[in-house]
């Protein structure tokens, strides 16, 4: 059987530190994964190999069956894998919308001299798409501001349009990188609900969560990472009493 | 729905508006300003799609103004070709020179991409200079004949204004329509943050590369026009004092604006050309309204605020909104 994402022995060194040692992790089809781990554990340099940013040092990812080192960026996202920034990099002076457009636009296939001559094929897809795009506003109760431009959004607005903004791509695997930064429990108990039901539309995600209420309640696996290393795997009751992270995470014991 | 009537109706005003400007008692010199309008519409359409859409700053703009003019002078006077012909090919040369520029600047930004820009500007202005075989030397070339469509040669000032009038509005429609599509967002996405741009599956070294294409073909087009305007060119119309009149008007006009191109190329050409009663004092009070321009409308004339306008005409003391 192909594996939906597979990683195997990821490396990435940086100079002389080395921030993913040898990771491995298998992800099945809807399943919700949550990678944790202290703080410069490698979380996000993983995710970054995922989607291109960073070429591996050693080490395979291969995304239903095929390789993704090597791709750039936007080639992985056309593939299917969508990804939110921990620190938000919305396109602040374009509109709700247009963040969204810009986004849809890796499925579109009007071509230039059709944008250009502005033909009825292009019409009728740009139409096809403003409707998509807001039922998945709607989807994340921004229907109201999609004229306004994201910087005008509040920040659980911003964060949670950068969520839609990855699905407007139509992923299968959507990464999120700490979506509940410096959000309060009201506004992160809506972002859990929203990825539960991302579920429900098929969508396997990924995360990286330093909210450990959010990743208790919502995964299914949790991978833990320390100094590049996975230092275990399980589901959220058999991480909470592994000892290994416990010791990651409050050092060892001194009585 | 009204205001979508009220849209189509100005647009076809100013569309009749500029039919009848030639009978409307305008002078030939004014006529010609205006036709100079339109080309300066074309070049700073090209320059706004690389610098106002996409962020990558050009300053070499006159280069591909003085390709497109020079192969437009050569295919016609030297080779005999129509001005169809001459003119797609000014646009197309100018292109494949942008392609190239366009690539080998792809990792430079800001300061440094303006410094290459200007080279490649100079580059241009020198080789038009000394390859006198090609290019006639500093005199240029001369007697370039009018342009002619169909068999009909338009050698008057009217006759090439409504040229230039119908080009200009048929190149606007193609990069209105080009910016409103998902190619002038992922433009927009690229200058406002490169790599969530990437991650949502822009190319943007290809849209890099594109937005610098189309704005150089813009660039030959509008150089192929001049060259049949003034029937003759010469190296020193093309120098980076032109570079930088297009980026002006680019920034006066509104940054990434479509309509900043239109504004910026009339508001600009017509100050200037107002102010030369003043002589003397001409270039200070061009440099001081310039000042006072990025001063109070940083945005531009496209981007001015006009509600303070609805404000005072509906009163000093009621308030109305924007909207």
């Amino acid at each position: 059987m192909v594996l939906f994402l597979e990683i195997k022995k990821l490396t990435k060194r940086f100079g002389g530190l080395v921030a993913v040692a040898g990771v491995d992790i298998e992800i099945r089809e809807r399943e919700i994964i949550s990678v944790i781990g202290p703080n410069g554990a490698g979380k996000t340099t993983v995710f970054n190999m995922i989607t291109g940013f960073y070429r591996p040092d050693s080490g395979s990812i291969r995304f239903n069956g095929q390789e993704l080192s090597g791709l750039r960026p936007h080639g992985i996202t056309r593939t299917g894998i969508a990804r939110t920034f921990q620190n938000i990099r919305l396109f602040p002076d374009m509109t709700v919308m247009e963040n969204l457009i810009v986004a849809r636009q890796c499925r579109a296939k009007g071509g230039l001299a059709g944008a250009t001559l502005r033909t009825s094929f292009v019409k009728q897809e740009e139409m096809a798409d403003q409707k998509k795009l807001l039922g998945l506003l709607e989807f994340f109760n921004l229907h109201g501001s999609q004229n306004l431009r994201a910087s005008a959004l509040s920040y659980g607005e911003q964060r949670r349009l950068e969520i839609a903004r990855a699905l407007a791509t139509d992923p299968k695997l959507l990464l999120l990188d700490e979506p509940t930064a410096g959000m309060n429990p009201r506004e992160s108990e809506r972002i859990i609900k929203l990825i539960s039901q991302l579920r429900a539309r098929a969508i396997t995600i990924l995360l990286i969560e330093h909210n450990m209420n959010v990743v208790m309640e919502i995964s299914e696996r949790i991978a833990v990472l320390d100094h590049g290393v996975k230092i275990a795997e399980g589901t959220p009751k058999e991480i909470q009493t592994n000892e290994a992270v416990i010791k990651a995470y409050l050092g060892d014991a001194v009585f | 729905m009204n205001i979508r009537y009220l849209k189509v109706a100005f647009v076809m005003g100013i569309c009749v508006l500029l039919a009848s400007l030639p009978y409307l008692g305008v002078n030939p010199y004014s006529l010609h300003i205006y036709t100079l309008i339109g080309i300066y519409i074309f070049l700073s359409i090209g320059l706004n799609i690389i610098f106002g859409h996409t962020g990558q700053i050009s300053l070499g703009h006159a280069g591909f103004f003085a390709i497109g003019a020079y192969t437009s002078a050569i295919l016609t006077a030297q080779l005999g070709l129509s001005f169809p012909v001459a003119f797609v090919c000014a646009g197309l040369i100018s292109l494949v020179f942008g392609l190239v520029v366009g690539r080998a600047c792809l990792k430079l930004e800001g300061p440094y991409l303006a410094m290459a820009t200007i080279g490649f500007n100079e580059i241009v202005r020198m080789v038009l200079i000394h390859w006198e075989g090609l290019s006639g030397g500093p005199a240029g070339i001369s007697k370039i004949p009018n342009a002619s469509i169909l068999g009909l040669t338009l050698s008057t000032t009217q006759g090439k204004y409504y040229l230039v009038m119908v080009l200009t509005i048929l190149g606007f429609i193609c990069y209105r329509n080009l910016m409103k599509s998902n190619y002038g967002k992922q433009f927009t996405a690229i200058k406002e943050n490169h790599l969530a741009a990437q991650a949502m599956g822009v190319n943007t070294t290809r849209m890099k590369i594109i937005a610098f294409g189309l704005s150089t073909l813009y660039a030959g087009f509008g150089g192929s026009l001049y060259a049949h305007l003034n029937n003759y060119v010469a190296p020193d119309a093309f120098s980076f004092s032109e570079s930088l009149t297009f980026l002006l008007i680019v920034v006066l006009g509104g940054m990434g604006n479509i309509l900043g191109p239109i504004l910026g190329s009339v508001v600009l050409i017509w100050v200037k050309e107002s102010l030369r009663m003043l002589k003397d004092y001409n270039m200070l009070i061009y440099g001081f309204s310039l000042m006072m321009l990025m001063v109070f409308a940083p945005k531009g004339f496209a981007g001015i605020n006009l509600s303070f306008l609805w404000r005072w005409m509906a009163g000093k003391n009621s308030t109305v909104s924007k909207s």
